[in-house]
């Protein structure tokens, strides 16, 4: 068997004049918790709908396992689907509920009987099984859903947003029981999210979607740290990166950014200038993200905290530098500042992030 | 200060409450008081038809027996009429009725579902299935008499299982339909992924979520075809009698046999309330509805 369970190739799908999904393609490894991340919109559910089988692209090829599947139904297809509403039917018991799969596949009742309850404990379901599924809460019908798909082995588990309804602190214990059952069953996951944190935490790989199609596939901390355009860097990361237009100069290791209203020095020594030369006179917009701004008394920049916004064990500062440029900045919550104070910043050139103005496409890796 | 506050409040309660149980009492009377005059008048004797009391001066059964045998009292009635035992009748409408009701629920599910779960043919073609509802029932009976002469469904059940279903099946359409569009689609999804064929799917997941909507347009439907006068008296001349042209033949010259129609209305009237007790644990979600989003 091969190593790729699922293959996406030039998958597109159209709804009247929309472009759902435009030429996707991507392959998953075995036992990967593969995430999709975009913004509402962006087509992550109508591609978990076609590996599903439950819509067909207009164009494009999906394998499972190596099969083609493109023209298969769902139920020809190893996959299970979890969705947003779980979709527990109500007019049966969880133990229906989580034997209803078993029910084709030609099993006697003690087999059924006997995989339900080994699920249903693992799940923690196992006082539930003969309560109507009407009855019971949210996150147990989710696990219940969970078990449904679990119980027939498939290939591939499709998750549709599922912690988007729960509160956010049975989120977080979930999202800790989803990767402990991702490990204990080996399965392979796609997960389909709006959430970039939650992509961050769980997800072996990440493909960031916008408008259809996929902009970058990726670790997350490839994500992170070498985002491969604007949508992807402004996206990806909580506070937003802070951008800055301008045109990039380098002179005697000094480099500056020449903003509208004047030069900005970003920093007084950098060791490969030449690394600048292929983008001097060019119109970029650099990305620093909020936590790559220190603040240091020897710091280059300087400006006056506008607003401070508290995170909890955060926070988050507004400083007004060279006039009219807004930056966020994050401390800790120990930071002894106050709205007003004006203070000196300094910014981690290493993790400075240059992208093309016109494109938005990242231009250089600074390491 | 207070005390005298809710003393007023508790005062005006009791007063709309007097009134609420009074308007009610109003409406049971309103309905009850007929039919307590039709039992009594079942059971009273020819002499006593047009009488005004409410008890029966002397009891008598004559009235039922009479349905079923109406020679044997001929004799007793100043005019003998020629009439039918009422069994036919009975087993015609039972025919009628129940079967006209499977063919429109049956379809009309079906209908249901596929305007519930697919945008064509539209909402503007499904409100046209109304269009036998908007015209005057008389409007259609001329036409039919003509169609149905030429194609022998005169005086036929056949005919009239075929009208009352075709006249029906858009009360089942739309009932069930509401039942059907709150059902989640992914509910369906899933049952297709866990591995259901379509059909099963319907079995398994639509008709019991559906089943409420399925039992209250059924007995809707019985009752109407059940009741249904006008279309049967012009369509059926012997064979095909139901039971409410059965009853309005209960008439000779010198006038109608009231205990008769009486007696007959009761019996007739014991199906629907039978089955409308046998199902009421549906009728009671079928008309209360929300059981179905979590």
């Amino acid at each position: 068997m091969s190593n790729i369970v699922l293959r996406l190739e030039n998958i597109t799908k159209r709804f009247g004049d929309l472009v759902a999904v435009n030429n996707v393609s991507f392959d998953v490894k075995r036992g990967e918790v593969f995430s999709l991340l975009g913004p509402s919109g962006c087509g992550k559910t109508t591609t978990l709908r076609i590996i599903a089988g439950l819509e067909k692209p207009d164009s494009g090829k999906v394998y499972i396992d190596g099969e083609d599947v493109t023209y298969k139904s769902s139920r020809e297809r190893k996959v299970c689907l979890v969705f947003q509403e779980y979709a527990v039917f109500p007019h049966m018991s969880v133990y229906d509920n989580i034997a209803f799969g078993l029910r084709f596949k030609k099993l006697n009742k003690e087999e059924v009987s006997k995989r339900v309850r080994e699920i249903a404990e693992l799940l923690d379901l196992d006082e539930l099984l003969s309560i109507r599924a009407s009855k019971i809460g949210l996150s147990e019908q989710q696990r219940v859903a969970i078990a449904r798909c679990l119980v027939v082995e498939p290939s591939i588990l499709l998750l549709d947003e599922p912690l988007t309804l729960l509160d956010a602190r049975i989120k977080e214990r979930m999202r800790r029981e989803l990767r402990r059952l991702q490990r204990e069953f080996k399965i392979t996951v796609i997960y389909v999210t709006h959430d970039q944190l939650e992509a961050m935490m769980l997800s072996d790989r990440i493909a960031v979607m916008n408008k259809g199609r996929i902009i970058q596939i990726g670790s997350p901390k490839e994500i992170y740290e070498k985002p491969s355009n604007l949508f992807v860097a402004t996206f990806v990361g909580s506070p937003t990166i802070n951008l800055i237009e301008g045109v990039l100069r380098v002179s005697n290791n000094r480099l500056m950014l020449s903003a509208g209203n004047g030069d900005i020095l970003l920093s007084d020594y950098i060791e490969k200038p030449e690394v600048f030369r292929e983008i001097f006179n060019k119109e970029v917009i650099i990305g620093v993200r909020p936590e790559d701004i220190i603040i240091d008394p020897g710091g280059l920049l300087q400006g006056e905290i506008r607003y401070i916004e508290a995170l909890g064990d955060r926070m988050v500062l507004h400083i007004n530098v060279f006039k009219s440029i807004m930056l966020r900045v994050l401390t800790d919550l120990y930071t002894r500042v106050s709205i007003g104070d004006k203070i000196r910043l300094r910014i981690n050139i290493s993790n400075l992030h240059i992208f093309d103005k016109v494109s938005g496409e990242r231009i250089i890796n600074m390491r | 200060m207070q005390m005298v506050d809710s003393g007023v409040f508790n005062m005006r309660r009791i007063i709309i409450n007097i009134i609420k149980y009074m308007v009610i009492l109003f409406f049971i009377l309103w309905i009850a008081i007929p039919v307590a005059w039709i039992i009594s008048l079942s059971f009273k004797p020819y002499g006593e038809w047009r009488t005004a009391s409410f008890i029966p001066n002397k009891p008598t059964l004559d009235n039922y027996i009479m349905l079923f045998s109406p020679r044997v009292l001929s004799a007793f009635i100043a005019y003998t009429a020629v009439i039918e035992p009422i069994t036919r009748p009975m087993i015609n409408s039972v025919i009628v009725a129940s079967v006209a009701t499977l063919i429109a629920v049956g379809i009309g599910f079906f209908v249901a579902y596929g305007a519930s779960r697919y945008n064509s043919p539209g909402p503007f073609t499904l409100f046209f299935t109304l269009l036998t509802r908007m015209l005057p029932p008389a409007t259609f009976v001329t036409p039919l008499v003509v169609y149905y002469t030429t194609l022998s469904l005169l005086d036929n059940v056949i005919g009239l299982i075929l009208l009352y279903a075709a006249a029906s099946v858009t009360y089942a359409i739309w009932i069930i339909k509401g039942f059907i569009d709150s059902i989640p689609v992914e509910w369906e999804e899933v049952a297709l992924i866990e591995g259901a064929k379509p059909i099963e799917v319907i079995r398994r997941v639509v008709l019991p979520i559906a089943r409420p909507g399925i039992v209250v347009s059924g007995l809707f439907i019985f009752l109407l075809s059940w009741t249904e006068l006008l279309f049967a008296l012009v369509l059926t001349s012997s064979q095909a009698v139901t039971l409410p042209v059965q009853i309005s033949k209960y008439v000779t010259g010198v006038g109608p046999l009231y205990g008769a129609q009486a007696a007959a209305a009761l019996i007739g009237s014991l199906p629907p309330v039978i089955i409308g007790y046998i199902i009421q644990r549906h009728l009671i979600t079928g008309f209360t509805f929300g059981l179905v989003r979590t």
